[in-house]
């Protein structure tokens, strides 16, 4: 398993779009990814809704959890997260 | 004579619409979900049904939708099907519950996880409406609106959601609503259908069906008998002079914003964020690497200066060589001096093989010794203009006192207005906080422009306040340098700058700096940019 940070730069904070293609990467890849606030409980990204409730705005940083041990396939999760949550 | 009475609202859209009000009761079945039960696995299935149903729904009004209101069904699609949605749902069933009241508590369950966060309030009135409509599967009630197919009409209701939107026949001119706001998905798809919108319009109830209205949505009006020669046009800015004002560089992050913002007439790059250069890359780039990256992107940047931020880690984390040696220090030396050294020198390496004017800068610089740190390091490596960002509020009073040691200084809008409301010049609740046109932040942005003029200070903003054509000369005015845009908006920013005289943006500014909150400095200044604009 991966864990990284990934911060938030959409000037919106993570809104529902952006929240519905993570949980459409996750499905799409068949991996598990869960985030969270830094050292706070992490949610799995199965729905957009418990992303949602994270409540991210602008500037936050973000602790990702990803169910893979391919290091390839990790930094392209990472990549897209990171340009998914650019806005 | 006709009585003319004006009701104030938000307006979404920006072209004035006459229409015969039509007010729509909203019987939805949310007011009494049956409570009656099935059974477990009855009512189970019945929840599966009616979501599919809608589900099906959704789908089908996405073939037909333009790609804004598409968008927003496939969200909204998204959220109905969210696991952990109809798991809470599945449970309440399991305890007792029937569909629809099970869902509508799954719903309430969210809505009290985000409240009173006003954004995510409006996806849970989405949410809602989506259980109006599974409800309305369950029980087999009709949930469409009955609309007329011809007139012009001005809806008014209470609330319209994103579902109704799509269902609007072609006599729907126009919607007023009591309550929803300008972000709500209703009003995203209104704005992609241009259909005119007034939301939050408390005084929509006194409105009565025949009554013809005047939909103003760029004075956040509506006028009950008025006609279109009271329409209110959006701002648009006749460049009356050859050259802005002051220049407007770009905000650059990829090759592409580098060409973009060529073929958009910038006068350089006023902010490359160069980290993002990288995103790509699980390892630190060697010094080489990075040299060559740095002269393909000088070659696509727009004639004028490049202005380099260093490696900034706040906005990249993800970036595995940047995150090494972080501390929980602010200071542009967090990803370790020795790689910003690096940096340096082989931005050196790629401003003599390109005969570029490079200028570099330090992100999250909070005092006048981390400045001095960062001009030393930048002078012993190379011949730059040296800067720093001004996003820290602490370091405001500390630039006096890089007179002479310091070229220039670029202020990130958003960041700097983040500090200022963490030292409490900014009252948290205050809901438009986030609004470059905060008292508080003009008149730090003030501040900032006197003092750099004094010291002799290039000044600029790099936020994305600068990418709003009207608050540009408002910096203009302020005494502001340089501006730089996203690539996208440089033809507005310009076109605003150049549509003004010196004397106008300072007075400009000045009305800005009279407002006690962000709305009201926006209305000040705007209605004097009205004027000049004839």
């Amino acid at each position: 398993m991966f864990v990284g940070q990934v911060s938030i730069q959409d000037p919106l904070g993570l809104h529902a779009r952006p929240a519905g293609e993570i949980v459409r990467l996750s499905r799409e890849l068949g991996i598990a990814i869960r985030l969270g606030r830094p050292g706070a409980a992490l949610v799995s990204a199965n729905g957009p809704l418990a992303l949602l409730a994270l409540k991210l705005k602008t500037g936050d940083h973000v602790t990702v959890e990803i169910e893979s041990s391919d290091s390839e396939q990790v930094t392209q999760v990472m990549a897209r997260l990171q340009e998914i949550l650019k806005g | 004579m006709k009585e003319i009475r004006t009701l104030k609202g938000v307006g979404v859209g920006l072209r004035s619409q006459l229409g015969e009000v039509f007010t729509v009761q909203k019987t939805s079945p949310n007011t009494s979900p049956s409570s009656e039960t099935k059974g477990v696995q009855e009512e189970t299935r019945a929840l599966q049904r009616a979501i599919a149903k809608v589900s099906s729904q959704l789908n089908q009004l996405q073939q037909k939708a333009e790609p804004t209101a598409r968008d927003v069904l496939i969200a909204l699609d998204m959220m109905l099907n969210d696991v952990s949605l109809i798991e809470k749902a599945e449970r309440e069933i399991l305890f007792g519950s029937s569909a629809s009241e099970a869902f509508f508590a799954a719903v309430r369950e969210f809505e009290e996880l985000v409240s009173p966060d006003p954004v995510l309030m409006e996806r849970a009135a989405d949410l809602r409406d989506l259980a109006d409509q599974v409800a309305g599967a369950i029980s087999g009630v009709a949930t469409a609106l009955v609309l007329p197919e011809q007139g012009e009409l001005v809806l008014v209701a209470t609330d319209i959601s994103a579902i109704e939107i799509m269902q609007l026949t072609p006599a729907v001119v126009g919607v007023i609503t009591q309550f929803g706001g300008p972000t709500s998905h209703a009003a995203i798809m209104c704005r992609a259908m241009d259909i005119p919108m007034l939301v939050a319009c408390s005084e929509a109830p006194q409105l009565r069906s025949g009554e013809w209205v005047l939909l103003d949505p760029v004075a956040d009006r509506a006028v009950v008998g008025g006609t279109y020669d009271l329409s209110t046009q959006p701002m648009s800015f006749q460049a009356s002079m050859p050259e802005p004002l002051i220049p407007v560089f770009a905000n650059i992050g990829s090759m592409e914003d580098a060409s973009l913002a060529t073929a958009s007439r910038a006068t350089g790059a006023g902010l490359v964020r160069t980290e993002l250069l990288f995103l790509g890359s699980s390892h630190r780039p060697t010094r080489d690497v990075q040299a060559r990256i740095y002269r393909d992107l000088f070659e696509r940047c727009p004639a004028g200066p490049i202005v380099m931020r260093t490696f900034d880690v706040s906005e990249d984390k993800p970036l595995a060589f940047l995150s090494e040696n972080l501390t929980d220090n602010r200071s542009w030396k967090e990803p370790g001096e020795e790689l910003i050294a690096e940096q340096l020198s082989s931005l050196v390496q790629a401003q003599l093989s390109s005969g570029r004017e490079i200028w570099v800068m330090a992100p999250m610089v909070s005092d006048a010794s981390q400045a001095l740190e960062f001009i030393k390091l930048a002078r012993s490596v190379g011949d730059f203009r040296i800067g720093v960002m001004v996003e820290v509020a602490t370091l405001i009073k500390d630039l006096a006192l890089l007179q002479g040691q310091l070229d220039f200084i670029s202020v990130g809008t958003n960041d700097l207005l983040n500090s200022l409301m963490k030292s409490d010049r900014l009252n948290p609740e205050d809901l438009s906080q986030t609004s470059h046109w905060q008292p508080a932040l003009i008149s730090a942005l003030a501040e900032i422009a006197g003092i750099c003029s004094d010291a002799g200070i290039h000044s600029g903003v790099c936020g994305e306040s600068a990418s709003d054509p009207a608050f540009s000369i408002v910096l203009a005015g302020l005494g502001f340098n340089s501006v730089s845009a996203s690539p996208s908006q440089v033809g507005q920013v310009r076109a605003a700058l150049s549509s003004v005289s010196e004397s106008q943006a300072r007075e400009v500014a000045a009305a800005a700096q009279l407002g006690l909150s962000a709305d009201q400095s926006k209305t000040l200044a705007l209605a004097k940019l009205a004027g000049f604009q004839g």
